[in-house]
């Protein structure tokens, strides 16, 4: 009797403890999408990935992997945003203002990534292609966060003023100065 | 009795509370969570910088694409032929055949590299510049690990077999974008740089001629 004339209130209260709400975000890319970067240096970095399957408490036995990968980095500067108010030019000397260096990609093939060592107990099952794939996720997203680290944005800064100098220095520039956008960088 | 009845549900409805809320404050763990198996997690092992190669590569497109691969590793059978077993009433010994079907999203950035053009591909006079431009090219193809979806996975599959189904698909995701010219797209748009960037650096007449 309690329970029909409470079965409302009964339902209500069963609902908020069983709703979970999950923001689904919508992904969406360009299927094409275009491009302006002048990519100047490429870091090739390697990274070890060591696991140990030993946090749940009712597998008994040991389950760990080694892995290797090999990741490439490659940075640059944005040529498009090269605009005339940046350039400044009298007679055969030019000054220049780029853009900063910001990163353009970072692969990491599937012939790079290796398992180096696995070792497992008798009661524990090899780690599947999915659970090795998953380790290198949590590698590649270690590496996007130690990327400030690595200084391959100042790397490629210095290379695109040595590459956009000698290209000046082609076109006939004789006096040529190469400084980078520091409104732009205050900005970011 | 009804009235005890009644304070004996309303007490049961407070401890849940009690429960869910402790759970939210994450003073009590979950149900579920005390038998789901916890998440594998690895080291912050230190980088290791290998090799510093200098570029100067343009990149003027990028692709994106999704490709499906499925690879299948034939199973066994105890006998060829299938009636064998039910004529001799005795079970047909076999093993399965095994699959694994990937999903793979990729980029693929293609331009020109600007490291071929040689001092014979430029020619200035005056405030006219003319530049003999490199073919565009695949400079980049970018699978990376977070990139690929298992989406089955029956068998046994080692390092080296998922590696080569990996290096199909890739294979597959270039053939794609070649397939959706994306080398005439990345060399139309090196025209339009090209010309915004010298025309920026002073130059009033800009020519560009597209190397075969």
């Amino acid at each position: 009797m309690f329970l029909i004339k409470n079965a409302g209130f009964l339902l209500l209260t069963l609902l908020f403890f069983s709703c979970n709400k999950k923001d689904r975000q919508l992904q969406q890319i360009l299927a094409l999408q275009q491009m302006n970067d002048l990519a100047t240096v490429e870091y090739v970095i390697t990274k070890i990935i060591r696991a140990n399957d030993n946090k749940t408490w009712y597998k008994f036995g040991d389950r760990k992997i080694l892995m290797s990968c090999k990741a490439t980095l490659i940075a640059g500067i944005d040529l498009v945003s090269i605009t005339r108010e940046q350039v400044m030019i009298e007679k055969r000397n030019i000054q220049l203002s780029l853009p900063h260096a910001k990163l353009i990609s970072i692969s990491i093939k599937p012939e790079d990534i290796a398992v180096e060592y696995q070792e497992l107990d008798m009661l524990r099952q090899p780690f599947s292609a999915e659970e090795r794939n998953e380790l290198a996720i949590l590698a590649e997203n270690q590496l996007k966060t130690s990327i400030a680290e690595l200084g391959i944005l100042q790397t490629a800064e210095t290379n695109a003023t040595l590459f956009v100098s000698n290209f000046l220095t082609r076109l006939g520039y004789k006096k040529i100065n190469i400084n980078f956008d520091q409104s732009k960088s205050l900005k970011d | 009795m009804r009235k005890r009845l009644n304070w004996f549900m309303i007490l049961i409805l407070l401890i849940l509370a009690g429960i869910y809320l402790m759970q939210r404050v994450h003073l009590l763990p979950s149900l579920s969570d005390i038998f789901k198996s916890q998440p594998v997690e690895i080291d912050n092992s230190i980088l290791l910088i290998k090799e510093i190669n200098s570029l100067a590569q343009l990149i003027t497109i990028t692709a994106y694409n999704e490709i499906t691969i499925d690879s299948t590793k034939k199973g066994w059978s105890l006998f060829n032929n299938p009636l064998i077993p039910s004529l001799l009433n005795i079970p047909n010994i076999k093993k399965p055949d095994e699959k694994l079907i990937l999903i793979g999203r990729g980029r693929i950035l293609a331009g020109i590299n600007l490291a071929k053009l040689t001092q014979s591909d430029l020619f200035v006079k005056n405030d006219s510049v003319s530049v003999i431009i490199p073919s565009a090219e695949i400079l980049q193809v970018i699978l990376n690990p977070s990139g690929f979806e298992i989406f089955e996975e029956r068998g046994n599959w080692t390092d080296d077999e998922v590696k080569a189904v990996k290096i199909k698909l890739r294979e597959k995701l270039v053939a794609t974008a070649l397939r959706q010219n994306i080398l005439q797209k990345a060399t139309d748009r090196v025209v339009l740089i090209m010309e915004h960037f010298l025309k920026a650096m002073g130059f009033k007449k800009v020519t560009l001629i597209l190397q075969t």
